[in-house]
């Protein structure tokens, strides 16, 4: 049996990761840690080395935006995947120039989620 | 006048004791399994797989029956069965409250009659107050996304009771906004006291009472917030190419502070058996 690919989920909701682990679960995916903040993602990313990481904009302590610039210093090959609210454009834009593989927008659509974390792996 | 659910009817009209209520809640709940349970029971799902698609209806507004079809767990013959063993099994709070003697038939009846004409007097008092509020039209359509949404979402059945006056506002101290700024901007929220912010968070999470903390709560209370605005601006506001940009949930803002200008916000009551909450709906100077 292949194994399921990881995911390092990060956002400062908890009602938001709950959710979301329930749709990465079901879609085929193993949540390997959570994350509530940009300094702990940067510390479960090194610890866990996910194949993926899902990764909120907005967050406390070192917000997503310097997290996805840390991670991928420690590691370019680092596939993270942007969690926006509506309509971040240009937060998203910058993410994706900074090395984000692509982005999704909350609420989180399971059917658009499992396509693009697809994507990114590829 | 708000519209209730006939149990919530029977006892405040004193035809029912409030453990007499709770018993037939019960009981019903027993003889009325979800579509879920009863394809499990039946060996046409295992858990994992009803538990899945429960997840997927937290989050999208489509019923359970066409989530099991798309995901190619069910086919329409076993679908078709499921839902007419379904309906055959239902039972109505009036019929078990009638099974387990808390009422007699006359009585009933009677009880039943008076509750159908309040109902439609409640929901026509609640049309008349929208349709002639400034933002009437924004209202009636997210009061029916409510509807349809907050069932599937939290398991439970939900409907608008009646519009509140901002001075109504101070007995629901948990409240969440989002502000969506764009072409057309508006405030959508829901305010509610503490133990329905429990009861919401743990049928959107599907938490047990003591997994929940009052932060679990109010984070839940946000991402309904979060849904309720994704499907609005999807599905409300006009789709003339607007440009729309969600703000992070403010759990900051008193839901007397955020509708009190009449002109620009309203506050409807939707009752549901989670406990009563506060859609809030605002335009921004």
């Amino acid at each position: 049996m292949t194994a399921r690919p990881t995911v390092l989920l990060c956002d400062d909701s908890r009602a938001l990761r709950m959710l979301a682990a329930g749709q990465l679960e079901e879609a085929g995916f193993e949540v390997v840690g959570e994350a509530g903040n940009g300094l702990q993602a940067l510390e479960r990313y090194q610890a866990l080395r996910p194949d993926l990481v899902l990764l909120d904009l907005v967050m406390p302590e070192c917000d997503g935006r310097q997290a996805l610039a840390r991670i991928l210093e420690h590691d370019p090959q680092a596939r993270v995947v942007i969690l926006s609210s509506l309509g971040a454009q240009s937060d998203i834009e910058e993410c994706l120039r900074i090395g984000a593989r692509s982005y999704l927008q909350k609420p989180i659509d399971p059917e658009a989620m499992e396509r693009v974390l697809h994507q990114a792996l590829a | 006048m708000a519209a209730k659910f006939l149990g919530q009817f029977l006892l405040e009209r004193g035809a029912i004791s409030a453990p007499q209520l709770l018993a037939a809640i019960q009981a019903q709940r027993a003889s009325n399994p979800l579509l879920g349970e009863l394809a499990v029971q039946r060996g046409l799902l295992d858990e994992a797989q009803a538990r899945r698609i429960h997840q997927r209806q937290r989050v999208e507004d489509r019923r359970f029956g066409d989530i099991a079809l798309e995901m190619g767990l069910l086919d329409q013959a076993q679908l078709e069965a499921l839902l007419e063993a379904q309906r055959a099994g239902r039972k109505l709070i009036g019929q078990v409250l009638l099974e387990q003697g808390a009422i007699d038939a006359d009585r009933l009846e009677r009880e039943l009659a008076a509750h159908r004409a309040e109902q439609v007097n409640a929901r026509n008092a609640l049309d008349r107050v929208v349709a002639s509020h400034p933002q009437g039209e924004l209202a009636s359509r997210v009061i029916e996304l409510c509807a349809r949404l907050f069932p599937r979402m939290l398991g439970a059945q939900c409907q608008a009771a009646t519009v509140l006056a901002p001075q109504q506002l101070g007995m629901w101290p948990c409240t969440v906004h989002v502000r969506v700024e764009g072409t057309h901007p508006f405030d959508i929220g829901l305010a509610c006291d503490l133990e329905t912010a429990h009861a919401l968070a743990r049928a959107l999470l599907g938490v047990a009472p003591e997994a929940c903390d009052d932060a679990l709560a109010l984070d839940a209370l946000g991402e309904m917030v979060n849904v309720l605005m994704g499907y609005a601006v999807r599905e409300v506001l006009p789709d003339d190419d607007a440009r729309y940009r969600a703000l992070p949930p403010d759990h900051g803002t008193p839901a007397r502070d955020l509708v009190g200008d009449r002109e620009r916000s309203i506050a409807v009551l939707l009752g549901s058996q989670l406990g009563d909450f506060v859609l809030l709906l605002a335009r921004p100077l």
